[in-house]
């Protein structure tokens, strides 16, 4: 099932989106307003040089005739310019000889020192210019202008504010978006986990209703079968009555008929009574108690080995398990029977009887010197009417092992087995 | 003002003719320091003055002197100095002979009596009239230089500059105490 992506994990992915598309704005923002920044410095750097220019050529005959009265009036003419904070007139030694200042004097007199030799250019907020005054190709004087940035600070903030402002308002624009391209999204996924639990649903319903029809199928093939008896019995009975009250009238040929037909009912009869156990062995309670597999397997033996007698039995110590014990003892005589059944033609039949210790499971296992068989056939073996041998050979159904296979998976275990032709063959199994 | 850290005018005066940049030091001791002023004031006005074309030629550029002047050596410190491409040359005339070489004359107030005849022989030749009479502007001089409250400052008489085809920069005409006739 796919899970809705966690509510918190959306928001901060929001708010990745969000600082992500801030940060490249802001520094877009910020980089063209550096670059505007120093482009305008250098505008005002230019200006401030053409001003010194003018001011220095307006200002020679003063210099010239030691006119301090018409060099001020040459400098005031920069009050217009509300970004001049001082401005002064040095001679050719260096010495003030006019200044302005912007504020009628309340600037700092260090702005104009005494000496040009002292002016300090490189002051915080400010830029300053200096050019030379000419007269006739020779250097009489300097002109000394000095510039605040305020305007171009305030110009700066004003870029500061549109940035804000644009930042704001687009990560808004981004953020409306996000959220309603997600309530989109949220919209799909909400409609696929829909359709992804009615799935579920509908996948159980469907399960529910094969379990209901193999169950109704079972109980149908168990009553058939169940049902199939009583016939078969009037076959087999009545078929043997004819062979005993009406052996003269009849000839040797449909005698030899009729004993066929009392072989093969009763053939049919025992395969009947192989499927209902086999149907039993699924249906039938687990009643699981304290068992002495050691004790049940010798009890197993006692009672086979009477028609083997030449056949030898190992029985090793075997512990108590948690097991159905009808069940457990079918499987032993399953097992064991086998054994004896295909050991039997060995000139020493030999069983084995044991538990093998293996990576914390208890693994039981019954062993013969038997026929064996051809291991590739070894998936075959535990299927329903599986068999190695001809009825000639070894009698028997094919069921056994099937229903082995059924009562030790009802116990959670598991079996198998190895064998190799003509050297007997091991079946291991495990009980949970 | 830092005209008062002076405690003389003579003091005062060379000070301001040192802070004019335009005479040695060696010319101070021997000049009148007024009249080294006067003389530095003099070349400042070659520098402020247009002539035509046809006088700026190559040779020298003269100052006539007439009269007898109280200059002493103040000249020498001005001599030789370059006026535009030229060189400044003083040359000592009677006021009514040799003007045709002159591209500025300057009057001693000693002339008193005749200067109505040398503006007159003057004419209207391009040769700038300079001196320090007392309003000798009014009389039809150029540029009239005058000490007043330990400055000097000087009158143009802008008329007869335009008459004499002269050019004279606004640059000047701003610092002049007083001017005679229609600024341009």
């Amino acid at each position: 099932m796919m899970a809705p992506l966690d509510s918190g994990f959306k928001g901060k992915l929001t708010v990745l989106n969000l600082l992500t598309a801030g940060v490249a704005l802001f520094i877009a923002g910020a980089v063209l307003i550096l670059h505007e920044y120093y482009t305008q410095r250098d505008d005002l750097n230019g200006q401030l040089a053409s001003l010194g220019e003018v001011v220095a050529e307006n200002s020679s005959a003063a210099l010239a005739f030691h006119d301090a009265r018409a060099g001020l009036e040459t400098l005031r003419s920069l009050r217009v310019l509300p970004n001049i904070i001082v401005a002064a007139l040095y001679d050719r030694e260096g010495k003030l000889f006019a200044s302005y200042r912007r504020d009628g004097g309340s600037e700092s007199s260090s702005l104009v020192p005494d000496n040009l030799a002292d002016a300090d250019h490189g002051l915080e907020g400010q830029m300053a210019v200096t050019r030379h005054v000419r007269l006739d190709g020779y250097q009489i004087g300097t002109v000394l202008i000095r510039s605040d940035l305020a305007a171009l600070r305030g110009r700066l903030f004003g870029y500061g504010a549109v940035l804000l402002a644009v930042l704001y308002t687009s990560l808004g624009a981004a953020y409306l978006l996000m959220t309603r391209l997600r309530r989109r999204l949220a919209d799909a996924e909400e409609s696929l986990q829909a359709m992804n639990e009615t799935l579920e649903e509908r996948v159980a319903d469907r399960t529910r209703e094969l379990e209901i029809a193999n169950r109704e199928l079972e109980a149908f093939s168990y009553s058939v079968s169940h049902d199939l008896r009583a016939p078969l019995r009037a076959i087999n009975g009545f078929s043997q009555i004819i062979l005993e009250s009406e052996a003269g009238q009849i000839s040797e040929e449909g005698k030899r008929l009729f004993e066929r037909i009392v072989h093969n009912s009763n053939r049919m009869g025992q395969l009947i009574d192989d499927i209902l156990e086999y149907s039993r062995a699924g249906r039938s309670q687990l009643e699981k108690t304290k068992v002495d597999i050691g004790a049940l397997a010798g009890a197993v033996v006692k009672d086979l080995a009477e028609d083997y007698r030449s056949t030898t039995v190992d029985l090793g110590s075997l512990p108590v398990v948690d097991a159905d014990r009808a069940m457990l003892r079918q499987i032993l005589e399953n097992l064991i029977g086998n054994a004896f059944k295909y050991s039997a033609g060995s000139a020493r039949p030999q069983i084995e009887i044991g538990l093998q210790p293996n990576a914390g499971e208890s693994v039981f296992y019954v062993r013969d010197n038997g026929v064996g068989f051809d291991m590739q056939y070894a998936g075959k073996l535990f299927g329903m009417f599986q068999r190695m041998h001809t009825v000639g050979q070894f009698p028997g159904t094919g069921v056994g092992l099937a229903i082995v296979k059924r009562l030790i998976e009802r116990h959670g275990g598991r079996i198998w087995a190895e064998s190799e032709l003509g050297q007997g063959s091991t079946f291991f199994f495990t009980l949970e | 003002m830092a005209f008062f850290r002076f405690t003389s005018i003579r003091r005062l005066l060379v000070g301001m003719a040192a802070a004019c940049g335009l005479i040695p030091g060696a010319a101070l001791s021997q000049a009148a320091p007024e009249y080294a002023l006067k003389a530095a004031y003099i070349y400042n006005f070659a520098l402020f003055v247009d002539w035509p074309a046809e006088v700026r030629k190559s040779g020298p550029f003269v100052l006539c002197v007439t009269g007898s002047d109280l200059f002493g050596t103040a000249f020498d410190a001005i001599a030789g100095k370059p006026v535009k491409s030229q060189k400044l040359f003083v040359r000592r005339i009677d006021g009514l002979q040799g003007l045709d070489d002159c591209h500025m004359l300057y009057i001693a107030p000693a002339e008193e009596l005749r200067l109505d005849r040398i503006l007159e022989q003057v004419g209207v030749r391009p040769i700038l009239t300079i001196a320090d009479g007392e309003n000798w502007s009014g009389r039809g001089v150029m540029i009239n230089l005058e000490m007043k409250q330990y400055r000097l400052t000087f009158d143009v008489n802008l008329d007869a500059v335009k008459r004499a085809g002269l050019g004279m920069s606004s640059r000047l005409l701003r610092l002049a105490s007083s001017v005679h006739g229609r600024l341009p």
